[in-house]
């Protein structure tokens, strides 16, 4: 065997030979029929494209005004939208993609796993229909810059959000607390909670084991700060610097203090509806989660009950308070096996194209809409006050961070929560966690896997 | 076709040669499907073994080095561990449980049926399903701990069964066997319907109770079946994904890590297919050790399986 | 069977079911212990029938309790946001196809390995279980470039070929098991009165063993039935996915919406109980129905 041989060709090859031998065997009426998702060259193309929905309403919504309005607005391309599980489609459109398969239109959960799919040559660059379409234009700086890859353009983001403390008033309120912003008062609500017997932080990675990393982004963000982050992420830093040990060491004297999800053990019990759960009923103080949850946090407070939010807090002195780490949740690139792909690259664009429509969606269920230069002035006023306070804040702030799984390289990524986990029960000290996540980062720097990030601005 | 020093006569051979035929006709359609779909992409996994293919595109031809850093791997070796304590598990809980389910329904008439219906429930609902409710029977904080606490028994206050590192693999284990002995009461009970009666009738003419009926008739009777659901166990237990992944996904820090779970990590979040094949690789061959010892002690004892 | 005095095979017995009936009414243990059992298998069922009813705040705050009201319109939402209906159609199809299948390849497999003339039998037992040892996850991507090749991909069929493939190991070796266990002098009866080897499989043997093809199709149709990572992948169409999928389709932002997957599960569960309880009594034929006995 050539210790060379691309995996495209190997493939061809094993599978050539796999079908030429068993294709015969194979109920013989099996005409090959080449069967490509991206259809025949007849008129309109169609386009196929795997979505997957955090609510029922953000599904019906984004078929009736995105996918259907779009097939009405022209006669060239016709999309066709198949709804996977949300859990499951970056998966599913992994092993597809890898087997020369897929959908036209390829989802990714963000700009690092984007990456891997262009730089395996299974998504095609972009840069002309940027151009032709204006995307630099219409997206915001850094959302572009971090879906470059060697200069050229490989997807578009469709879907950004950030991490805020989520908190319910009414607990506030009763217990006299205000929302806190320095490091000082944020432990001071810690321990009045933990006294009074709830859950002062919410945590846990029960049936979701990636959840860690949306705690790991806001301690890192809110303590380290944005600009050691981009140091590192870059290799100016490294990642076992004193830093990132102190901050991993302060989150590991909270967890022992049963801050964090009321302690180590529950840490691993602990499910995301739990904690809103708790938020709701007065149990959990504050969590620091996920702006993707503002479009089902309602479902949790029923009965008159509200949430709310507050942007991070400032976790040590060097860091401001309300650092926004910056996530992107969903990227679009066009399959290097679709046939039509001029077609795929027209309905991405029509997804960003107007702004309106996208705030549209947004308001009606609150789905994290994509990074666009919007005027504050723009969004309509059904947008919930909560979530436009978001979406306005945002472009006018200077502190602006990096979520882990969006800036981070797979493999570094996947260590962040697994590890984790060894912190959490005390089997790992803070400084090795720190070492072993150097050690994953310089090798995929080395390797090229790392996103570009944005150069901070505060 | 076939080759006898002695040329037997011409209807014999022509008789013989056709019986092998029909073996092969018979057996045809599951090699076909099988070698289509597991053996072909199996060899590819092979392959892949000796690769560093991230599961996209660079496949680079590694030799041996994925095997090396297997056995130098602290989580694998720990997974291969826990493997094991579950096949323990599994070929004592849930095969002692299977038989004596299977055994005293064989012996009763009157709600044999509402029984036997009873038992295979659990294996009826999806994994997903049975794992979430067991979840919440468990869960420290609003499970069957506190409930018994509210009761006055304190018992199981502050256990936390699938948050400890300590127990986690056991709770497991637990759930699901929950799910799996009355699937095995179902095959066990299926193999007893094949007991001739007069078999028991000789025996308790000797005035055998059950215990001996059990020892002498029963067990001596399905062994066949008994042999291959304990291999199947073996093998099973070597393969275990689902409910350890749904529960715990290998957490708390590892404490639940099996081969499969430490495999699919590697092949889906940490781009290292090449290195999940070679576990994959690894699981076969154990499985076939496993088989083979059990042949060379089936030849050697004389069994009949 | 080397075990079992062989005297006593094959001869034909009478009465046998009758004084089997007799034994009922002195098991006052028995019926304890089964009683213990059951209550463990049942149980949690409560818990999963409750979860259905409730919303996933209440599961997460009191999952053994009672729900504050009945939610039965649960069972309405997730039969139309999952459109179960279609969904099940598809899995009806696809796990009888899969069991019926099986049940034919596994059934010739285990007959031609226990009483046809297949040159070492125990390197083709072998090599099936090694194939059964080997995990699927891992050969997705090989797989799934073949099946395009062959024009199996997105459909039902190719689906099908899969499952029958995999879960034709396990149903052949048990088969298998339980040919061993049947004597061999009432084929060796019905060769010498010149019946070809079909009848004498179909005729005689299958019978003997119908209990062993039951079980064996019973679970190749259920495991078919509750699969997911397959069907997700094998099959891109909505509108040809199993109903096992709407386990996965009921989002509540990053965690699933519980009470409406409990919903769906028990929709899922009800079909195969009432099957599983219409078959019973085919489970309990074997000597007492095969016309071998008295």
């Amino acid at each position: 065997m050539s210790p060379n041989l691309a995996r495209r060709d190997l493939l061809k090859l094993g599978g050539g030979a796999l079908a030429a031998s068993w294709v015969l065997a194979a109920c013989g009426s099996s005409d090959s029929s080449s069967g490509s998702s991206s259809g025949g060259a007849a008129d309109p193309k169609n386009v196929t494209y795997w979505a997957a929905f955090a609510t029922p309403e953000g599904q019906k919504y984004f078929q009736q005004h995105f996918v259907d309005a779009f097939n009405k607005s022209q006669k060239n391309v016709s999309v066709k939208m198949d709804v996977k599980q949300l859990m499951t489609l970056g998966q599913l459109t992994n092993t597809a993609v890898a087997a020369g398969k897929g959908a036209d239109v390829v989802y990714a959960d963000g700009p690092s796993a984007a990456l891997s799919f262009a730089k395996s040559s299974k998504t095609v660059a972009l840069d002309e229909y940027a151009t032709k379409y204006k995307w630099q234009d219409k997206l915001l700086p850094w959302a572009y810059d971090v879906s470059k890859v060697d200069g050229k353009l490989y997807s578009v983001p469709v879907g950004y959000g950030s991490l805020v403390l989520y908190y319910n008033p009414e607990t506030f309120t009763k217990n006299g607390w205000k929302v806190p912003t320095t490091l000082a008062e944020f432990e001071k609500v810690c321990a009045e909670a933990k006294s009074k017997g709830m859950i002062p932080v919410g945590a846990g990675n029960s049936g979701y084991k990636a959840q860690t990393e949306w705690y790991l982004t806001c301690v890192l963000n809110a303590a380290v700060g944005p600009k050691a982050l981009h140091e590192a992420l870059t290799g100016a830093r490294k990642w076992d610097d004193k830093v990132f040990v102190d901050a991993i060491t302060l989150v590991k004297s909270w967890i022992d203090k049963g801050w964090w999800g009321g302690s180590a053990d529950r840490y691993f019990t602990n499910t995301d509806t739990d904690m809103f759960t708790g938020l709701a009923n007065g149990k959990v103080a504050m969590y620091m989660s996920g702006t993707w949850s503002f479009d089902s946090a309602d479902t949790f407070f029923t009965d008159g009950k509200k949430w709310d939010w507050a942007p991070l807090p400032s976790l040590s002195d060097a860091v401001p308070a309300g650092v926004y780490p910056l996530a992107i949740g969903t990227t679009l690139s066009v399959n290097a096996k679709s046939e039509a792909p001029a077609a795929a690259a027209e309905f991405i664009d029509y997804m960003i194209a107007d702004p309106s429509r996208m705030l549209g969606m947004l308001a009606a269920t609150g789905t994290n809409p994509a990074p666009l230069k919007i005027d504050p002035s723009a969004y309509p006023a059904e947008v919930d006050e909560r979530v436009a306070r978001l979406y306005k804040a945002i472009p006018e702030t200077k502190n602006l961070g990096y979520a882990s799984w969006s800036f981070v390289p797979p493999k570094t990524d996947t260590y962040l929560y697994t590890e984790f986990d060894k912190v959490v029960t005390g089997g790992m000290s803070p400084a090795d966690f720190c070492a072993g996540l150097q050690k994953a980062f310089a090798e995929e720097l080395a390797s090229g896997s790392v996103p570009k990030p944005f150069t901070p601005e505060a | 076709m076939i080759k006898t020093s002695a040329r037997p006569p011409a209807r014999r051979r022509r008789r013989v040669a056709r019986g092998k035929l029909t073996a092969w006709l018979f057996i045809a359609p599951l090699l076909i499907v099988n070698v289509l779909v597991i053996a072909g992409p199996g060899l590819m996994s092979v392959y892949y073994s000796f690769t560093d293919w991230d599961g996209l595109d660079q496949a680079d031809f590694v030799w041996f080095s994925n095997y090396t850093d297997l056995i130098g791997d602290p989580d694998f070796r720990r997974a291969l561990l826990h493997n094991l304590l579950w096949t323990v598990f599994f070929l004592v809980v849930p095969m002692s449980m299977g038989l004596l389910g299977a055994f005293l329904l064989s012996r009763i008439r009157r709600g044999q049926l509402l029984f036997r219906v009873l038992f295979f429930i659990p294996y009826v609902i999806a994994t997903v399903v049975s794992a979430t409710v067991w979840r919440q029977i468990l869960s420290p904080t609003s499970g069957i701990g506190p409930a018994l606490s509210n009761l006055g028994i304190p018992l199981l206050d502050d256990v936390n069964f699938l948050g400890d590192g300590d127990i986690a693999l056991g709770a497991v284990a637990f759930i699901n066997n929950w799910q799996w002995w009355g699937f095995l009461v179902v095959i066990f009970l299926a193999a007893m319907q094949g007991i001739e009666p007069s078999l028991y009738e000789a025996a308790r003419m000797d005035g055998a109770g059950a215990w001996r009926e059990f020892w002498n008739i029963t067990l001596p009777s399905i062994r066949p079946t008994f042999m291959f659901l304990s291999l199947m166990t073996v093998i099973w237990s070597f393969l275990v994904f689902d409910y350890v992944y749904i529960l715990t996904q290998g957490g708390p820090a590892g404490s639940t890590d099996v081969l499969s779970t430490v495999m699919y990590r590697a092949a889906f979040s940490e781009q290292q297919a090449g290195y999940a094949s070679a576990i994959g690789v690894m699981l076969a061959l154990i499985s076939a050790g496993t088989v083979c010892g059990y042949l060379y002690l089936r030849r050697r004892l004389r069994w009949d399986i | 069977m080397t075990a079992v005095p062989a005297l006593d095979r094959g001869r034909p017995r009478s009465h046998a079911k009758r004084r089997g009936s007799r034994r009922t009414a002195k098991h006052p243990v028995a019926y304890l212990i089964l009683s213990i059992l059951a209550l463990y298998a049942i149980g949690p069922m409560v818990v999963f029938v409750l979860a259905s009813l409730k919303t996933p705040s209440e599961i997460s705050e009191s999952p053994l309790g009672l729900p504050g009201e009945f939610r039965w319109d649960n069972f309405a939402t997730a039969w139309v946001e999952a459109n179960m209906g279609a969904g099940l159609m598809n899995s009806v199809v696809i796990a009888v196809s899969t069991a019926v299948g099986v049940c034919v390849i596994a059934g010739c497999a285990a007959y031609a390995l226990t009483r046809l003339d297949l040159p070492k039998p125990g390197v083709f037992i072998l090599y099936l279980l090694v194939a059964s040892s080997l995990p699927i996850q891992l050969f997705l991507v090989p797989l799934l470039s073949l099946w395009t090749k062959i024009g199996l991909y997105d459909s039902r069929f190719g689906l099908i070929v899969i499952y029958w493939a995999i879960y034709s190991p396990f149903a052949t070796l048990l088969i298998r098991s339980f040919l061993i266990a049947v004597p061999k002098e009432y084929e060796a009866a019905a060769r010498i009165d010149g019946a070809g080897e079909i009848r004498v499989f179909t005729r005689i043997v299958f019978p003997l063993v119908w209990p062993g093809i039951l079980t064996a199709g019973l679970v190749a149709g259920l495991q078919a039935y509750n699969e997911f990572l397959l069907a997700v992948t094998f099959i891109q169409d909505s509108e040809n996915l199993p109903a096992s999928i709407s386990l996965y389709s009921f989002q509540q932002g990053f965690s699933p919406n519980w009470a409406l997957v409990s919903a769906a599960g028990l929709i899922m569960v009800l079909p195969v109980l009432a099957l599983f309880i219409a078959l019973q009594r085919r489970f309990v034929e074997g000597y007492t129905s095969s016309g071998m006995s008295g």
